[in-house]
């Protein structure tokens, strides 16, 4: 495809010079070790503050509470985060003129659209593997086992809801003049598509459903395989972007 | 063939037309100004050529390929210079360079020697490694022109190339555009005159989106220009002034008063009569004449007059 390539490589060296990767990855990184020490201690101290006369009965963490607590914490700083780094990604190179710098040359919009999504996926596949090392890593060490198939399963499904979380926010970008309204809409679009994921029969089909079946392969839940909001996402990932690919084709530059 | 062509090319935002049936055609190898005031559609015109925005009626022929959004074959050929040049500022001036002669496929040692022969041209060699953020407005403009050549262009759009530019810069830039003109069709828009009167075999008026007239600076000179005389005297002159306006060969006759000395300025249909009658008639009315010129109107008098629609086209 015109460009792709070369626009591939122009979009990963502006996640690193812009600190992209660093910022997302920082933040992974830092639930990632949180998240295990927060679970062992949190009942020791509540303990140790003292409760005033009243009996809290605390269950003994696990490390499977461990790996499920970090994926829920990052399901919702990491939709936060793809919102963030996507919704100038097209907003604001129209609104500043690189766009049009860049189109005026042998380019395929579509080329320009899926070099943007795969460097942003990059930086977030970079952050979902730091962040996953060092969740599990702690839990290890803290808890002296660690569901690592699960958890493995589980960062898989997470990071394909986030490929729909930046394939949503791309979309807006190109649709929206400001970045900000792209984000806003874009944010609206994932706590929706979130919220109707508990509606019975179809709920099952909607990418919310990702990170419950996640939390059950961690725990070693029996239940049914949610193979159905995996294709649904991946249809919505594809969708996002030929609707983004429309949007640009029209967009005045 | 033409290496720009379009026909009725019409460009509405709602109920205003930021261009209205354009029909146009530019030679090959020629350097062709698209003149007008700010607002004019000159930038929407460029636009359009570009495949960049979609016009609402009409079409257009770049290097004899219609024009489309998403068309990489014909963007091959051309170079943009966009009004306001913008870059990743994380870049540096080089880096930018050899970007942009990537995204036009060429080869790794011609993609170097081209952008260190553009930075050079670009008087930007000393600047090469430094990150775009820190360019001037002036730097950026020349930064934008280099990128607008790295294909060696055969059909190259500049949108206001000398805004931002001093006068040095200026003079270079059109000593290069004039350059380019043995392979390649510069269509520049502008609305500095003097640049226009330099460099372009022809040139192009256009005012609230509509085309007012096409026509070589000669050609303009001759259909347009009107030799004016222009008088000082030491009294009053209204009594001469209506005088001249009962002559057949006379125009139009306009008061002036240039540092205080009274004067007049004398358009003449016939100017030969008036160079043999006017004289007589200053002499018969007895005023101490001070100044007696005969002058031509520039580009830019022209051009106001076409653009306020005194001119009849």
């Amino acid at each position: 495809m015109s460009g792709f390539w070369v626009l591939l490589r122009k979009e990963f060296r502006e996640q690193f010079k812009t600190s992209k990767v660093i910022i997302v990855a920082a933040v992974f990184l830092f639930f990632g070790l949180g998240t295990p020490l927060l679970t062992k201690y949190t009942p020791e101290l509540i303990k140790a503050v003292g409760t005033g006369g009243i009996t809290i009965e605390m269950p003994t963490p696990t490390s499977s509470d461990s790996l499920t607590e970090y994926t829920s914490t990052m399901s919702q700083f990491g939709v936060l985060m793809a919102v963030l780094v996507a919704m100038g990604a097209i907003a604001k190179e129209v609104e500043t003129g690189t766009a049009a710098m860049v189109l005026s040359k042998p380019v395929r919009r579509l080329a320009f659209i899926l070099a943007k999504l795969k460097a942003e996926g990059f930086t977030f596949l970079v952050a979902l593997i730091l962040g996953g090392l060092a969740c599990w890593g702690y839990t290890m060490l803290l808890f002296g086992d660690a569901n690592a198939l699960g958890f493995l399963y589980q960062n898989l499904l997470l990071g394909l809801f986030f490929a729909l979380c930046l394939g949503i926010t791309l979309f807006f970008s190109s649709l929206m003049k400001n970045q900000l309204a792209a984000g806003g809409l874009a944010l609206a679009l994932i706590i929706f598509l979130s919220a109707i994921s508990g509606l019975p029969w179809v709920g099952r089909y909607l990418p919310g459903q990702l990170i419950n079946w996640g939390n059950r392969l961690v725990l070693k839940v029996p239940g049914t395989s949610e193979w159905g909001a995996v294709v649904v996402t991946a249809l919505l990932v594809g969708l996002s972007v030929y609707f983004t690919w429309l949007s640009l084709r029209k967009k005045e530059l | 063939m033409p290496a720009i062509k379009c026909e009725n090319l019409t460009k509405r935002y709602g109920a205003v037309a930021a261009l209205d049936g354009l029909t146009l055609e530019v030679p090959e190898n020629s350097i062709f100004g698209f003149l007008g005031p700010n607002g004019a559609g000159k930038t929407t015109t460029v636009k359009l050529l570009m495949g960049m925005s979609r016009p609402t009626s009409g079409r257009a022929w770049v290097d004899g390929e219609e024009v489309a959004a998403d068309t990489p074959a014909m963007r091959s050929h051309i170079g943009y210079l966009p009004d306001v040049p913008n870059f990743y500022n994380w870049m540096t001036g080089a880096e930018f360079l050899r970007f942009v002669g990537e995204l036009y496929h060429l080869s790794g040692v011609d993609n170097k020697s081209r952008s260190e022969e553009l930075l050079e041209l670009a008087d930007l060699k000393k600047a090469a490694k430094r990150k775009i953020g820190g360019y001037s407005r002036g730097m950026k403009q020349r930064l934008g022109l280099a990128q607008s050549l790295m294909n060696r262009p055969r059909v190259l759009f500049l949108d206001e190339p000398c805004s931002a530019l001093d006068p040095m810069g200026r003079r270079d830039v059109l000593n290069l555009i004039l350059r380019l003109k043995q392979s390649t069709t510069v269509f520049m828009s502008t609305h500095i005159l003097s640049d226009v009167e330099r460099v372009c075999d022809a040139l192009a008026i256009i005012n609230k989106g509509k085309l007012i007239t096409t026509s070589t600076v000669a050609e303009l000179h001759a259909r347009y220009a009107r030799s004016s005389f222009e008088l000082e005297f030491e009294e009053d002159p209204s009594a001469l002034a209506t005088k001249l306006e009962s002559q057949p060969w006379v125009m139009k006759v306009e008061k002036l008063e240039i540092n205080h000395i009274p004067g007049l300025r004398v358009q003449a249909g016939d100017v030969s009569q008036a160079k043999h009658e006017l004289p007589q008639l200053i002499a018969q009315s007895g005023l101490g004449l001070v100044r007696y010129e005969m002058t031509m109107p520039s580009l830019e008098d022209i051009f106001v007059k076409l653009v306020e629609g005194d001119a009849k086209i």
